[in-house]
């Protein structure tokens, strides 16, 4: 992510000489069609969901193509399984369902005949200590005239274990767009903050923030994920999904969250 | 080792026949200016297929038969000189070669010197002739040697804002960049839109391809050798340009007069400058620039001890006030003793240092990042000129690198990063050649050698093993100079010329190669921040193999030069990464790596008009570079990136009269394989890209043609005599130029990169994006010399 930044802000400055953008058309191979699958167990009483559907031609800008009346389980490591309903299409969800603490939960879906199983751990949930917010001055391209606000993340990481979190912001009910994930490599056991690199804020905003602690198969996914779709080593990023030819993720995530307003 | 007694069998059998024999030897130098002339030919004439040609220092030693001789020193645009001499004891003869004002030679004369690439047993390589790329366009009216080469078969431009370049289906990492022997590790400014050479303080520069000699080693693909100019040893010598972006001075004057001499030579661009100008407060606080400096001194102790001391340095500086800032750069510094055991034994000791780092300063964020590699080198070459049969070349050298692949540290008390730092990497390498030019009869060359190389990883340091799935399963940890890992490598070379008639030729060689760095890069351009890995316990050196083989032919008194040579490359422990890999500032990258294999094959034509008004060239490869890894695309052979099936460059010169000169190129190459979505889906309700095959997409092809035109201010003044009335024509004191150029004149806008992404109105839409870095670039520049 840093080096992404910095070499968009060497090439901004070399091509402030010259250079255009431009859409352009581009006859692109077609690929099968694949399921995708969303999954999420959070440790909150009916907090969970799984979304199927399917990929589509990048040149194919019609809607997504749902997958409905798929079977869908997840069981956890005790033996107890719950069976999720589909409240839209390709929509799926349990409200009996909380996620426990240190218990391995495995998703099993049976859709058009295929199968697609994947398993996830609960991590100890990390709360989140504080918001705070700071004002944007760096970005040269942005116009100076509207304060701009970067959102951070106040929380301690516990002492001599590995952990992985992800970071989701919202504006009011709207996910902003990023997926930010960390492992604390470099800030083991200490009180530390993360900004919300991706999103900017102005005044006004009621901004959400969820940590959530998560497997390191997840936080995998999603550092590559975000790597592929910079254009670093484009490709599919490794899942935890199996069976069936799919993409996606299922997860066990311990959440925490907290509110702020931009004043 | 059998290799090794087969050749110094062949060595002995050569020498059996010994007879009264004398030796010739001396050095070459320009008349005018007291540069050492690389590559001068001389030929005797009563023994025809008998000669040989200056060393890189301009030394040469040939072994006659006792009797009398006339021999020719010559030299393209030089004048010939034959020399009468009786070879009854050994003769140390000093020659001065003046330029050539007249463009035509007699014949007999010509036919000597026109026809080198005929008669040396050099296949697989590129010379670039540093006056030729006066006249080719530019962008920003910068010359620069690199982007000229990238117009010669087999060589390929790594695109627009790279100076990397592949030569025969390498990566960009597999070439060594030499400057006065010392390795340039990143030979980029402003991210590859200049080289780091300033062609001002440049004598020579040669390119090896394939058929690599085995003094070289260490990359698979090429060798670029960059030789410095040694200062002006008659006079005092001044010459500069002035360009819309950069300007450049050059100082070249005698220490002591035809026995030492100096050479300063500055550049600095001053694109920033125009935004002080800027209404915009923001633009105002940006700085964007590089500055280049060499600096080379010599001087000739007595008649059989020279020292040579050269230096670069370089840097740019990319920042914007003090919330961030980026600098990198190279140094070099190499000192150099001649030394002539005898006459026919010429010694060249050489202590290289080389060192490349950048630091980045993210002032807003409160931390900054900071790199390095640093090597320091012993080296000894000796040219062994046994006799007018052969010519044998031995020596051996050891280097020590260090690598600091990053550290981070914070600027500020409540930094959000602990410091941290990924430890040093410590090695050896060191090698050992031996190699012999052989001629049999007039019609037959044959160059054999062999390298031998080893590669040493050392303490101090933590060493980390890694499991199938790239997580560490083993920390061992070393003392310092405790050998970790060691790799030996035997690299056998041959080349081998056979002349078919006067004007053609037919070359072949076989190489091994050895490749124990590795750089580590996550963009296909090349960003400064682009990390040297060296081989370790967990990373295997890359080795190639290559054969080629090539005809020339001559055409019209030499007026024409055609040839085709024809490679295949196989390549074995290439590396490439794991899908999402992170490759900079990642203490545990060598987990994220693959390791397969590779295969480079191709034909390259190349046909060149030497003399006349117009001249020029026409260079065509048709070429394929391949990997297979077994994690990747099911296993199956995949282009590499750096493939491109066809690369056409034209090159066309034309005298319009004396003083004003045109020029133009063309280029075109196939868009360089790259890994484009197929599909795309929905995470967290953002468009991800499906992706099928790694490399399975083209890039769009590129063209550009650009066009030059340099107007010679008179070089000669009317004096009238008043006394007699006569008009004079004299030389005027200062030589000056005016150079034209626009780049990219049909305004073809090529791709910089494609970007996927969601609409901005509707995310659920998606769409391509094209950047295009130029479209046309007028510039002018002020060239002058006194």
């Amino acid at each position: 992510m840093k080096t992404l930044k910095i070499t968009l802000i060497a090439i901004c400055a070399v091509t402030i000489l010259t250079s255009c953008e431009k859409e352009i058309d581009l006859d692109l191979a077609n690929s099968e069609q694949l399921y995708v699958v969303e999954g999420i167990v959070h440790d909150s009483l009916g907090d969970n969901y799984v979304l199927i559907s399917k990929t589509r031609p990048y040149n194919n800008n019609n809607a997504i193509e749902k997958v409905s009346n798929a079977n869908v389980r997840i069981v956890d490591n005790f033996g107890n399984t719950f069976t999720l309903y589909e409240i839209a299409p390709g929509h799926y969800t349990d409200s009996t369902l909380q996620g426990i603490t240190n218990r391995t939960y495995n998703l099993i879906i049976n859709a058009q005949g295929e199968t697609i199983t994947a398993n996830s751990q609960m991590f100890p949930r990390v709360n989140i200590d504080s918001l705070s917010y700071e004002e944007l001055t760096e970005a040269f391209w942005e116009n100076p005239n509207i304060p701009e606000y970067r959102v951070r993340c106040h929380f301690t990481d516990p002492v001599n274990t590995e952990n992985f979190y992800r970071l989701k912001a919202f504006l009011g009910s709207e996910q902003e767009d990023g997926f930010l994930s960390l492992n604390d490599e470099f800030f083991d056991g200490s009180a530390t903050y993360f900004p919300i690199f991706e999103s900017t804020f102005y005044q006004g905003d009621s901004v959400n923030i969820q940590l959530l602690s998560i497997d390191e198969v997840n936080y995998r996914y999603f550092t590559a994920l975000t790597a592929s779709q910079g254009g670093q080593v484009p490709g599919n990023p490794i899942t935890n999904l199996n069976g069936a030819d799919a993409v996606g993720y299922f997860g066990a995530y311990a959440k925490s969250s907290q509110n702020i307003v931009i004043q | 080792m059998k290799q090794i007694q087969l050749l110094l069998l062949l060595l002995l059998s050569s020498s059996l026949f010994a007879q009264e024999k004398f030796t010739l030897s001396g050095n070459i130098k320009d008349a005018s200016n007291g540069e050492d002339l690389i590559g001068v030919t001389i030929l005797v004439k009563e023994l025809p297929g008998t000669g040989t040609v200056t060393n890189v220092y301009g030394f040469y030693s040939l072994t006659l038969p006792k009797g009398e001789y006339t021999i020719q020193y010559s030299f393209i645009g030089y004048k010939t000189i034959p020399l009468k001499t009786n070879l009854i004891q050994n003769i140390k003869k000093n020659i001065e070669l003046s330029e050539d004002s007249e463009t035509l030679e007699t014949f007999e004369v010509s036919a000597i010197q026109e026809d080198e690439n005929i008669r040396s047993n050099d296949i697989g390589i590129t010379k670039v002739d540093i006056k030729e790329i006066e006249s080719i366009p530019v962008l920003f009216g910068e010359r620069d040697v690199m982007k000229t080469l990238q117009l010669m078969p087999g060589i390929k431009s790594g695109g627009e804002g790279s100076a990397g370049f592949f030569v025969r289906g390498g990566s960009s990492d597999q070439n060594l960049i030499l400057l006065d022997e010392a390795p340039v590790y990143n030979a980029s400014h402003l991210l590859g839109f200049f080289s780091v050479f300033n062609s001002d303080a440049i004598k020579d520069l040669k390119l090896y391809k394939g058929g690599m000699p085995a003094e070289y080693g260490g990359r698979l693909s090429s060798v670029m050798d960059i030789k410095m100019k040694d200062g002006n040893s008659k006079e005092m010598e001044v010459s500069g340009g002035i360009g819309l972006i950069s300007s450049k001075l050059t100082i070249e004057a005698p220490i002591v007069k035809d026995k030492g001499s100096f050479i300063i030579s500055g550049r600095r661009t001053y694109a920033d400058m125009f935004l002080k100008f800027s209404n915009d407060e923001t633009q105002r606080d940006a700085s964007l620039y590089f500055y280049d400096l060499n600096l080379k001194a010599n001087y000739q102790i007595n008649e059989n001890n020279r020292l040579f001391l050269s230096g670069y340095f370089g840097r740019d500086n990319l920042g914007y006030s003090d919330l961030f800032g980026f600098n990198w750069g190279n140094a070099t510094g190499t000192l150099r003793w001649n030394h002539l055991f005898s006459d026919k034994l010429f010694s060249n000791t050489s202590f290289i240092y080389s060192h490349y780092n950048y630091k980045i300063e993210i002032g807003s964020a409160g931390f900054k990042i900071a790199s390095k590699i640093e090597d320091i080198t012993i080296k000894e070459d000796m040219d062994y000129f046994l006799n007018d049969k052969n010519k044998i070349k031995f020596g051996g050298s050891v280097v020590y690198h260090t690598f600091d692949p990053g550290e981070v540290s914070s600027t500020k008390e409540d930094a959000l990063l602990n410091d941290t730092k990924i430890e040093d990497r410590y090695s050896f390498e060191s090698a050992l050649y031996l190699s012999n030019e052989q001629k049999f009869g007039s019609l037959f060359t044959l160059t054999y050698g062999i390298r031998y190389s080893n590669f040493t990883q050392i303490g101090p340091g933590e060493i980390y093993t890694y499991d199938k799935d790239g997580d560490i399963s083993d920390t061992t940890n070393y003392d310092k100079l405790e050998s970790v890992v060691s790799y030996n490598g035997l690299e056998p070379r041959i080349a081998a010329n056979y002349s078919l008639s006067e004007t053609s030729s037919l070359k072949a060689s076989y190489s091994r190669s050895y490749q124990y760095l590795h750089l580590l890069s996550n963009s296909s351009s090349g960003n400064p921040t682009d990390a040297w890995m060296p081989s370790s316990n967990n990373i295997k050196p890359e080795i190639a193999d290559q054969v080629s083989l090539g005809y020339f032919k001559n055409l019209k008194n030499n007026a024409y030069e055609f040839s085709v040579e024809t490679y295949y490359k196989i390549l074995d422990n290439t590396i490439d990464y794991k899908t999402g890999a992170e490759v900079t500032l990642n203490p545990t990258v060598e987990g994220e790596l693959l390791y397969g294999q590779g295969r480079a094959y191709g034909i390259e034509f190349f046909l060149k008009k030497k003399k006349g008004d117009f001249t020029g060239w026409i260079s065509y490869t048709l070429a394929r570079s391949e990997n297979q890894f077994e994690e990747v695309n099911k296993g199956s052979w995949y282009p590499a990136k750096q493939d491109r099936t066809h690369d056409v460059s034209i090159v066309a010169m034309y005298a319009l009269s004396e003083r004003v000169k045109l020029s133009s190129s063309f280029v075109f190459y196939t868009g360089g394989a790259v890994t484009f979505p197929t599909g795309k889906y929905v995470i967290d309700n953002q468009t991800v890209n499906l992706y099928s095959d790694r490399n399975g997409s083209r890039m769009p092809n590129y063209h550009r043609m650009d066009i030059g035109l340099t107007l010679d201010n008179k070089k000669f003044k009317e004096v009238k005599n008043f006394e007699t009335g006569e008009v004079n024509k004299v030389k005027k004191k200062v030589e000056s130029s005016w150079n034209f150029s626009l780049y990219n004149v049909y305004g073809r806008e090529n791709a910089y990169s494609i970007t996927f992404q969601e609409n901005e109105d509707d995310p659920t839409k998606t769409e391509i994006i094209q950047l295009s870095l130029f479209k046309i670039i007028p510039s002018i520049s002020y060239n002058f010399r006194f």
